[in-house]
């Protein structure tokens, strides 16, 4: 499965890169979310992992975009305030979890994949699939 | 207050002046006019003594004239020679000079010789009784009174004398009764004097003024003694000669305007003075009014009560001056009245002030302005009630300088949270991050197998105090929020199960089990969500400490009413752990801001706090039973709006 994963801190991208890719997920990164966006567009990803503050286009704003573009498509929100400022104006619609940095591999593993478990197959496939 | 104290007062003070004066108006008033009337009375009784003076006077004159008539030798000689026409003659000189209105000559025998007027006397006219000169034939002396002519004297004497003499009658109030329609009878001054040669009666010389309709004496005594002083349009003083009750001579006014020649005095007066012979001096009903009088009898020259002399003053003029002192007491009255009021008034002002300024005060004080000074200046007991009522001031005052010391510690406190909670919020994303980073690189070392025991335990120590460092800015940023609530109609379960949703990973990553039981057909709440969460969140992640792997933690709802205020519904949100319990002493306190049981660093004591504040800015509550060894219960009730979710 890919897992896109966004956050304006390449230290964070590469961490998680690090955590995941052993447990056999594929993970493409961003650092905006516009640029995010466009990957969700083009690329078959499973499953969103959104920093909520970001400069420019924030957090929120790529989880309505993503949940009106592909809905289904799981996407937990990351967060350095835990809520509720993290999850302050969170759209509950399209977000399938929430994550509070800091957090340790086992907990980011055990969110995607409790997450990646309840999407069934067919609204995980992405256009670039068929 | 005042007002209606003031107008009590002022109307006693009122009663009391009216009282007084109106009892001073009738006593004084009486006792003065008494006086008065007393006064005017013993002027009245002196003036009948220079009134009778007066007609004694005329009567003196009378007889002077007579008896020096009678001194002439001419008049014997002509009486003795029945010389009549110089005689006649004579006695008319005599009548003008000593204005008689009757004169004449008798013989020894008392028959009459001659007499001045229109009829001359002749030896063959019937002889007529000649009261004077039968006197003092008798006597063989001179006499001289008030002499009662009748009308046959008269008639001979001259007729005119008669009809000036008859009075008709006129009927008077208050008179006695009496029969006839007229007097014919004249009441005279009138003087008889013997002539004598040497032991031999010549005759006898008579003359006199008639009474009747005489305007002379009782003019001249009102001249005299009144001085002819007018009372609206009438004679003040008035003098009446009375043959027996009629009056005969008078400047008494009948109500027509003429004299009140023939009607009679009052019984009483009539009876006391005529009949019993004494002095009337009271005020008495006199033709038409009444006067302040004296009366006297006259006596006839044989001392016969035949009639009256009296004066009087009218009462009116009295009574006028009683009016003006009755008018001068009412005014006095009235005056002290005004003053009583006014001194009611200001009385009332002095005496209530006090009172008035402590009404004043309380109504401040009830407002809440407790700055009022209130500085005692009375004594007795309204001194004691201003006294009190300053203590109770001054106690006021310092409590509420407490409170508001306490109040502005508290906004202190909250004020530094506020700045330190800014600081964190802002720090902690800063920190995050690179925390984060730490975290996650350092537990992927952790996974390697070729790790030495010595590097391990190293890393397992940065590991844990990452975690702390993780902690400690978890609180800081749970502390900072202090933001107002902004509730929405939400679905209780839908809720609820979100946010179980969010936390599924990190439960199972320590593998606890984390169930619901949601009842169903429970109302919207009012909420905001996103504080809410982080209450619920805070509550899920405690229970999430305390639970030892493989244990689970249920959260349930369900409808139920507060246990307060009766009747109030509401929902009841419940998270149960099965972990380590928290004892008795430290459950009281779990709510309270920096406590914690954790390990020094492993909570900020600020999660439980910052959530009961939350759940209290909804009006809800949370309570915590716990029991050391068995787990813990914490319970969130929020009030309910009503509308019933559908299951």
């Amino acid at each position: 499965m890919k897992v896109l994963i966004v956050d304006d801190n390449r230290l964070i991208l590469e961490a998680c890169r690090r955590a995941l890719e052993p447990e056999g997920y594929e993970v493409v990164t961003a650092t905006d979310a516009e640029r995010a966006l466009t990957m969700v567009r083009g690329e078959a990803v499973g499953l969103v992992l959104a920093d909520v503050r970001m400069p420019g286009r924030n957090g929120i704003w790529l989880i309505r975009e993503i949940a009106r573009m592909r809905p289904g498509l799981p996407v937990v929100a990351i967060s350095g305030f835990p809520a509720p400022e993290g999850g302050a104006g969170l759209p509950l619609r399209g977000l399938a979890g929430f994550l509070a940095k800091p957090f340790t591999p086992t907990e980011l593993v055990a969110t995607v994949r409790g997450v990646a478990k309840e999407v069934p197959n067919a609204t995980a496939a992405s256009p670039g699939d068929r | 207050l005042l007002s209606s104290t003031r107008a009590k007062l002022v109307a006693s003070f009122l009663g009391v002046s009216l009282l007084g004066g109106t009892v001073a108006l009738l006593v004084g008033g009486q006792l003065l006019y008494r006086a008065l009337l007393r006064e005017a009375s013993n002027r009245v009784s002196l003036d009948l003594n220079a009134a009778r003076e007066i007609y004694q006077s005329r009567l003196r004159r009378l007889t002077v004239v007579l008896n020096a008539a009678v001194l002439n030798d001419a008049l014997d000689t002509a009486l003795a020679r029945r010389d009549l026409p110089p005689l006649v003659e004579r006695l008319e000189r005599l009548a003008r000079y000593g204005r008689l209105d009757f004169a004449g000559l008798a013989a020894a025998d008392g028959r009459t010789l001659c007499r001045i007027g229109p009829a001359p006397a002749s030896p063959l006219s019937p002889p007529v009784d000649n009261p004077l000169v039968t006197l003092a034939l008798e006597r063989r002396s001179a006499v001289s009174g008030t002499v009662l002519l009748d009308r046959a004297f008269l008639q001979a004497e001259n007729p005119e004398l008669a009809e000036r003499a008859r009075i008709q009658l006129i009927d008077t109030p208050m008179a006695a009764p009496r029969r006839g329609t007229e007097e014919t009878a004249g009441m005279a001054l009138g003087a008889a004097v013997p002539l004598v040669d040497g032991e031999r009666l010549l005759g006898v010389l008579y003359g006199g003024v008639l009474l009747n309709r005489s305007r002379e004496t009782v003019d001249s005594i009102r001249e005299a003694v009144f001085q002819d002083e007018v009372y609206e349009g009438r004679n003040l003083g008035t003098a009446t000669l009375f043959l027996g009750d009629v009056r005969i001579a008078t400047n008494v006014m009948t109500p027509a305007g003429t004299r009140a020649i023939g009607t009679r005095v009052s019984r009483q007066v009539g009876q006391r003075v005529l009949g019993e012979g004494a002095r009337w001096s009271d005020r008495a009903f006199v033709v038409s009014d009444w006067y302040i009088t004296a009366y006297e009898p006259i006596y006839d020259i044989r001392a016969q009560r035949v009639g009256m002399l009296y004066v009087g003053v009218l009462e009116a003029k009295y009574a006028q001056v009683r009016r003006r002192a009755l008018g001068a007491f009412v005014a006095v009255t009235l005056a002290g009245m005004a003053l009583a009021a006014g001194l009611g008034y200001a009385l009332a002002a002095r005496v209530l002030r006090p009172i008035q300024r402590l009404v004043q005060a309380s109504t401040e004080v009830s407002r809440g302005d407790l700055s009022v000074r209130l500085e005692p200046h009375t004594r007795g007991e309204i001194g004691v009630l201003e006294r009190t009522f300053a203590d109770m001031l001054s106690a006021l005052r310092e409590r509420e300088r407490r409170q508001r010391l306490e109040h502005e510690l508290e906004l202190a406190r909250s004020e530094k949270q506020a700045s330190v909670g800014r600081l964190a919020a802002g720090v902690a994303h800063e920190i995050n991050n690179p925390l984060t980073g730490v975290l996650m690189f350092t537990h992927m070392l952790l996974r390697r197998e070729d790790l030495g025991a010595d590097v391990r335990a190293d890393l397992e120590t940065i590991a844990r105090e990452t975690d702390r460092v993780r902690r400690i800015v978890k609180g800081l940023l749970d502390f900072a929020r202090e933001t107002p609530i902004a509730t929405e109609p939400t679905a209780v379960n839908e809720w609820v199960a979100s946010i179980l949703a969010l936390l599924q990973g990190q439960a199972q990553a320590r593998r606890v089990g984390l169930r619901s039981s949601l009842a169903e057909n429970l109302p919207t709440v009012e909420l905001d969500r996103t504080q809410l969460q982080s209450v619920l969140m805070n509550l899920l992640l405690n229970a999430l400490d305390a639970t030892d792997p493989g244990a689970d933690i249920l959260v349930t709802t369900e409808l139920s009413a507060k246990p307060g205020p009766a009747g109030v519904s509401g929902v009841e949100i419940a998270v149960v752990d099965r972990g380590r319990g928290i004892p008795a002493d430290d459950l009281a306190r779990v709510f309270d801001p920096f406590f914690t049981t954790k390990e020094v660093g492993q909570g900020t004591g600020l999660g439980l706090a910052v959530s009961l504040g939350i759940v209290e800015k909804h009006g809800g509550t949370i309570r915590a039973e716990s029991q050391v060894g068995i787990g813990s219960t914490f319970t969130v009730w929020l009030p309910g709006t009503g509308g019933e979710q559908p299951p």
